[in-house]
């Protein structure tokens, strides 16, 4: 099986995945009393559990690693989108005032993409003291031993 | 808080299909990024609000606009447990089995996101 191949099966495998995981969170929705609940369900981690097996069992455990950190940026965006659309659903209506706060999630991530290559976390746990700031100073790995 | 399964039957299947549609989209917007960009570009889309943004459009078409955002206050504690899941997994993931890992991060994002719900509508009385 070629790259490409393989890769377009990890898409499939993947969307397939997040479909089916996306329907058991909502009919766990659906079940549950009281109905005021749905909306937390709405922010289930159904297409991150479909994806993170699927990565997984394709890429391996780094990958998965890497999707999370990558996760926790997206998921602080999720919570200023939803901050911002309560206002902006009121003003705009439905579809503009939720459209209108993705624009928010994007800028977000955007911005923590570049701040944090390491998650949320790695930020606070990999900083050398004394090192200077950037990409380099935020790497897990110890730095290359210097020839003497 | 109680499941009851007869609830299953109320919702159409046009609006299950829609679900399914999205969840699989968005999978596949992730898999795309995570090949074009890397994991880490793609994990952002773990993230992506778009399941929410299919539940508002359809309930504030059918209970109106006052339920939606309801239904995205509620989303902003699912949203802050969703962190919690993320931080759990990437904590986790190379020192425990994928399974106990994502099992314990989606019993993180549940208590979190219902016991932070919890607490503020209790607060708010």
């Amino acid at each position: 099986m070629g790259e490409m191949t393989g890769q377009i099966v990890e898409v499939v495998l993947k969307a397939l995945a997040g479909g089916v995981f996306v329907l058991a969170f909502a009919a766990l929705a659906e079940m549950l009393t009281p109905k005021r609940l749905a909306g937390v369900f709405c922010a289930a981690p159904s297409v991150a559990l479909a994806s993170l097996i699927v990565t997984a069992g394709i890429a391996g455990v780094p990958d998965v690693l890497a999707s999370a950190r990558g996760m926790q940026i997206g998921a602080v965006g999720f919570t200023l989108y939803c901050l911002i659309a309560v206002p902006l659903l009121r003003r705009w209506g439905a579809w503009r005032g939720a459209l209108a706060a993705l624009a928010v999630w994007g800028v977000v991530v955007a911005i923590g993409h570049a701040l944090a290559p390491q998650g949320l976390l790695g930020v606070r746990t990999t900083t050398v003291p004394g090192s200077p700031p950037g990409p380099a100073a935020l790497d897990l790995a110890p730095p290359p031993a210097r020839p003497s | 808080m109680r499941l009851r399964l007869s609830e299953l039957r109320r919702p159409p299947m046009r609006d299950w299909a829609v679900r399914f549609a999205f969840g699989a989209g968005v999978s596949a917007l992730a898999g795309v990024v995570s090949v074009l960009a890397g994991p880490r570009a793609g994990g952002i889309f773990l993230a992506f609000p778009a399941i929410l943004l299919a539940s508002v459009t359809l309930v504030a078409k059918e209970e109106g606009v006052r339920q939606a955002g309801q239904d995205v206050r509620g989303a902003t504690f699912g949203a802050l447990g969703l962190i919690g899941f993320a931080v759990v997994v990437a904590l986790t993931v190379t020192i425990w089995p994928l399974w106990l890992s994502l099992t314990v991060a989606t019993l993180t994002w549940a208590a979190l996101s219902l016991a932070l719900y919890a607490t503020v509508t209790r607060l708010r009385r």
